[in-house]
């Protein structure tokens, strides 16, 4: 297993976000939570990349106990996450995004083999290089989100709501992408309110409602479960 | 008149340099820290006691006691960032703003205690050689103020633009979260955003300590200027701050040579509260989306 995530629990004052969380990723997957608004997928991820505080519960990354890390050397160790809203650097340039995303990488010859990596995977941003990131459209936005994600090399990439607020065709690419990212050998954990897209590129699923996990399997069983169908694909 | 004037202005402008390097070091913490300090007035008026004793105990030039104060400030900035700081960044901003209160009050006191009231002058040498041209007075040590103080806010504006740590003190600035989750050390960062703060507030309070005079409370006033700089500038703008910073020595400097010098550090406070009333969305800049 590369990410085995044990009992977390969350808190936010008196409110638990998330409660006794068990997951397991295995390397090379693509594994998938989905849940509506305020089932606790961000926090989730929040917790595992050392932004929020678990207050209890085990994350262990491959062979690390990485509970109590801060976030900088749990990005070392491999886990990168794109979060929910793009979160770019507005007032930055493109590539200093990207540059920044590699801020734990050492060494130039590897930050310019990812870089030309990144633009591979998102020629867009080649072009729009120097531009400020804040005057990219929500594509392009989301495309450099995911790039400077990429650009610390991680073992495991988590994408929180990569389609949210993308156009079909946009959204179609993206999950080609990160198809592709996968096939270079990137564990992806992906969380998203499209269920749809989730479960159709999804090894395995889980679906938390209020902070628990009430179901988990295979993408494309639950993709029939009917239970999944009725409250997350509305058929 | 007009020699007065111009005379008045350029002291003016001189003295809005002093403004911006205090009001830059302020700027940064608040901007990436979201900490209003203070105590930050304290880091000055320390920081022109080490040029004081450089020169007066270990008998350094005046440039060699420059860069003393500013080492021996970065570091202590770095230090209270982590022993006083650290543990209230990121909760609501009156936190810091009572801590930094009692951190300034308490470094006043100790300051007042131990180094004595009466102010003191730092013999930088150089107020001796004097330059006269279109009927302006000026001294080599005035002087050395307005190019030291260029030389170090270029020096600071290409560290922010074009270093890696530069790089990531703005990413932290833009978003925090974002900044955690790209790798990026933040508590290295607030560390030297501390440090960079401290050494600027030491080469302003070191070159006022040689213009004008050192003591305990000199630190008190040049806090509240700071604030009402990066008011005026709006926050995290590099040349918002410096134009603000001059405005703010002109306005006390010809205040203070026309109207009376008395109340002169009661000028830049009039100018903030006819700037709240008149163009509330800041100097420059205005609506950012």
């Amino acid at each position: 297993m590369l990410l085995e995530v044990r009992d977390l629990t969350t808190n936010y004052g008196r409110v638990k976000a998330l409660d006794r969380v068990s997951v397991d990723v295995p390397e090379g997957s693509i594994v998938t939570l989905i849940g509506a608004n305020g089932a606790g997928k961000s926090t989730f991820m929040m917790s595992i990349s050392g932004v929020i505080r678990p207050s209890s519960g085990t994350i262990t990354f491959s062979g690390h106990r990485i509970e109590n890390l801060p976030s900088d050397r749990i990005v070392s160790l491999g886990i990168s996450q794109c979060p929910e809203g793009r979160r770019v650097w507005p007032q930055m340039t493109v590539l200093e995004n990207l540059e920044m995303g590699a801020f734990s990488v050492s060494g130039k010859e590897v930050v310019q083999e990812r870089l030309e990596s990144v633009l591979g995977y998102f020629p867009i941003l080649r072009e729009r290089k120097q531009q400020l990131a804040g005057s990219l459209s929500g594509g392009e936005q989301q495309m450099l989100a995911i790039g400077r994600a990429l650009m610390s090399g991680p073992k495991l990439l988590m994408l929180d709501e990569p389609s949210l607020g993308l156009a079909p065709i946009i959204v179609e690419k993206l999950v080609s992408i990160i198809r592709e990212i996968r096939e270079h050998g990137t564990t992806i954990i992906l969380v998203e309110q499209n269920a749809f897209m989730a479960l159709q590129i999804a090894d395995t699923a889980y679906v938390l409602e209020t902070g628990r996990v009430v179901m988990s399997g295979k993408g494309s069983e639950l993709l029939q479960n009917d239970l999944v169908r009725k409250s997350y694909l509305g058929i | 008149m007009f020699t007065v004037f111009l005379q008045q202005s350029l002291n003016g402008v001189i003295l809005g340099c002093i403004y911006a390097l205090t009001a830059l070091g302020l700027s940064l913490v608040f901007g990436i820290l979201e900490v209003a300090n203070f105590a930050h007035g304290e880091l000055y008026m320390l920081g022109a006691f080490m040029a004081l004793f450089s020169t007066k105990l270990l008998g350094a030039p005046f440039f060699l006691a420059l860069l003393i104060s500013m080492v021996i400030m970065a570091i202590f900035g770095a230090i209270i960032e982590r022993g006083v700081f650290r543990p209230i960044v990121g909760k609501p901003m009156i936190n810091s703003m009572l801590l930094s209160f009692g951190l300034s009050t308490a470094l006043a006191n100790l300051a007042l205690f131990f180094f004595k009231a009466d102010p003191r002058k730092i013999d930088s040498g150089l107020a001796e050689i004097r330059f006269r041209f279109f009927g302006l007075h000026v001294t080599a040590e005035r002087l050395v103020v307005l190019v030291l103080s260029v030389i170090l806010v270029a020096l600071l504006a290409w560290f922010i633009q074009y270093t890696k740590t530069g790089k990531a003190m703005r990413a932290i600035s833009q978003d925090r979260v974002a900044a955690q989750l790209a790798g990026i050390n933040i508590r290295r960062i607030y560390s030297v955003t501390f440090a960079i703060s401290g050494a600027l507030a030491a080469a302003a309070g070191t070159m006022v300590g040689a213009i004008f005079f050192v003591s305990p409370e000199m630190g008190f006033s040049v806090v509240l200027k700071s604030f009402v700089v990066i008011i005026l500038g709006g926050f995290g703008s590099i040349r918002g701050v410096i134009f603000a910073a001059i405005i703010i020595g002109l306005a006390e400097s010809l205040g203070g040579g026309f109207i009376n010098y008395s109340y002169k550090d009661a000028y830049p406070f009039l100018l903030l509260v006819l700037l709240f009333m008149l163009r509330p969305q800041g100097l420059i800049g205005g609506k950012r989306s």
